[in-house]
């Protein structure tokens, strides 16, 4: 743990995402207003006393909207994520494990889905499942799969031909007891490794896919969705897009933050040569 | 060598055609009776009846699958709902956009982030190397469309030195409709770091220091033995990058208002243009196949070492 402390990235990275994750979860007690109230007559502020972060084109405090925003972005990219983990890490494990014709298809099935632009996958899916909160949690979260599949599988190849494996092996486990008890514990840590970058890329995922206007639907304010409210009036007012796309970006960096800080820790010959 | 190539080209066939069986399985998932769905809202009774005995829709499902699959081996990719005109026609017409955006994109942006990365490496530790290092993690952490955005508010609105709608004003200098989605690639830079850590590494390995030893002068030993090595990495990151440009195309061309096939496929998705959307994303896909493979091929080339690891894995 001290040491994890020692690198830089690591402990900037995780208090930025610290900092977010309170923010989001006390947004109540550091608001005023309601995320939804329309007040017309003071629509598109620049930043006052009043409003910190000024008011979008309906007279929404814009500030009040990101930290509530922050509470669903961040629910899709812990959801989509979870999905993908869950997903990924299994299928990677038993496809490292078994080998053969399972290994080939699943093999075959990543290749085409790593075909696809990530967006353009998220997009497609998206458009197909139609649109709801529970729905993009699918669409972000599948074209993520392949990430934790590739890592898992090439990590469970390289352990299982360990002795400790073929200990457990020839003392009569069960191929699942295997795989659950030897196996994946030596495996995640890898991949809480690359949770981080793949929880950067799914709220990156989630504010372009807001962007592109297939978001989440009204009137949730997801941070994509305010980027993209604030959008059309970028040249007059651009005040709800830098501020909102500055919170994407500080989260995104924070996670970036974070997943390099943690490789270079889990990788010793990266570790000596970023120093 | 050449099996090399011919191995790998074949493996493509089979990703095409999962590729194909996703965007087809994926686009009729989409809520609705298909022919409508297709025929787009206007369609009446009459024409739905004959979209669907021509495309075979009263068939079993797998005889129908078939029947797209013969349709795609012809070229053909069905009629755009919204551009009255094949699919692959319309697709072909914006496709050139797109190419010039991700070639210019990837070498500039390439060009920018591996000089940098020398610098880096060079000043490790001191100032210039922090400042770079900075800005290139700033850089890949903000979204596309944010740097796109500021970039067009600066440089169209407040600078007017390019025009806001890039390549649809007429009479506009070439390398202004593509200054600004280049401007985003470079400032989005991720090749920074991927060479400056791979320079440090090789910095480290006996043979530099062996030739420092020699007493070959520092600039040689930068150029040609760390440079010359570290590029290998490198190379692969240029051309994942160029496979992944195509799909920020998307976001690009969006932000930058260029009529290319990522603007079409948004535009597609936006008027329920289910044949043009399957179309786009097909050859979007396509594309980014062939890069990754073309990246594959370079690198074998270069290296020698990966194309061996590459064939024992088949």
């Amino acid at each position: 743990m001290r040491e994890l402390l020692r690198n830089k990235f690591i402990v900037i990275g995780g208090s930025i995402i610290l900092i977010i994750v309170i923010i989001v979860v006390f947004a109540p007690m550091l608001t005023k207003y309601d995320y939804g109230a329309i007040d017309l007559p003071n629509k598109q502020q620049a930043p006052n006393a009043e409003h910190i972060m000024g008011t979008d084109a309906y007279g929404r405090d814009v500030w009040c909207r990101i930290v509530y925003g922050g509470r669903i972005s961040l629910t899709v990219a812990i959801c989509s994520t979870a999905i993908a983990m869950v997903f990924g890490t299994l299928l990677g494990t038993l496809s490292g494990y078994i080998s053969g014709t399972l290994d080939f298809v699943l093999g075959r099935i990543v290749d085409v889905m790593m075909a696809f632009p990530m967006l353009l996958l998220s997009l497609i899916i998206g458009i197909a499942l139609g649109s709801s909160t529970r729905n993009m949690f699918f669409s972000i979260g599948i074209p993520i799969i392949p990430m934790f599949y590739r890592l898992s599988r090439a990590t469970t190849m390289s352990i299982k031909e360990r002795s400790f494996v073929t200990a457990a092996r020839s003392m009569g486990s069960s191929r699942w007891r295997l795989i659950l008890r030897h196996i994946i514990p030596n495996v995640l840590p890898y991949i809480l490794v690359i949770m981080s970058s793949a929880m950067g890329g799914a709220i990156l995922a989630e504010s372009s896919l807001g962007f592109l206007g297939y978001g989440i639907p009204l009137p949730t304010p997801s941070w994509g969705l305010i980027v993209n409210d604030g959008r059309s009036f970028m040249f007059t007012y651009p005040w709800t897009t830098a501020f909102s796309g500055a919170f994407i970006a500080l989260t995104i960096l924070g996670f970036n933050l974070l997943g390099d800080g943690l490789r270079d820790h889990m990788d010793p010959k990266i570790r000596t040569a970023a120093r | 060598m050449r099996n090399y190539i011919l191995k790998r080209l074949l493996f493509t066939i089979p990703t095409l055609l999962g590729v194909f069986i996703v965007v087809y399985i994926v686009i009729r998932q989409i809520p609705g009776d298909p022919a409508e769905v297709m025929l787009g809202k206007t369609a009446t009774t009459a024409q739905i009846e004959i979209y669907r005995t021509a495309h075979g829709l009263d068939r079993p499902a797998i005889v129908q699958f078939w029947l797209a699959l013969k349709h795609l081996f012809v070229g053909d990719l069905g009629m755009s709902l919204s551009h009255y005109r094949p699919v692959l026609e319309v697709v072909f017409e914006r496709l050139p956009s797109t190419i010039e955006l991700a070639l210019y994109g990837i070498v500039i942006s390439s060009f920018v982030s591996i000089v940098l990365g020398v610098v880096a490496a060079t000043f490790r530790g001191k100032w210039p190397d922090l400042i770079i290092i900075a800005f290139s993690t700033l850089g890949t952490s903000l979204p596309t469309f944010y740097i796109g955005l500021w970039v067009l508010v600066i440089f169209a609105l407040k600078l007017g030195i390019i025009p806001v709608l890039s390549n649809m004003v007429k009479g506009t200098a070439y390398w202004k409709t593509l200054f600004g989605p280049v401007l985003t690639m470079v400032l989005g830079g991720s090749l920074v770091r991927t060479t400056r850590s791979s320079m440090l590494e090789i910095m480290d390995e006996d043979f530099i220091r062996t030739a420092k030893a020699k007493g070959v002068s520092g600039r040689k030993i930068l150029f040609k033995h760390a440079l010359g090595n570290a590029l290998i990495p490198i190379v692969t990151m240029v051309g994942y990058g160029l496979a992944i440009s195509f799909g920020g195309a998307i976001v690009l061309e969006t932000v930058f208002v260029r009529s290319g096939v990522g603007k079409l496929l948004i535009d597609a998705i936006g008027s329920r243009d289910y044949p043009l959307v399957q179309g786009a994303t097909f050859i979007i896909a396509t594309f980014m196949i062939l890069a990754n493979l073309l990246t594959d091929v370079v690198t074998g080339i270069v290296d020698p070492r990966i194309r061996v690891a590459g064939d024992v894995s088949f």
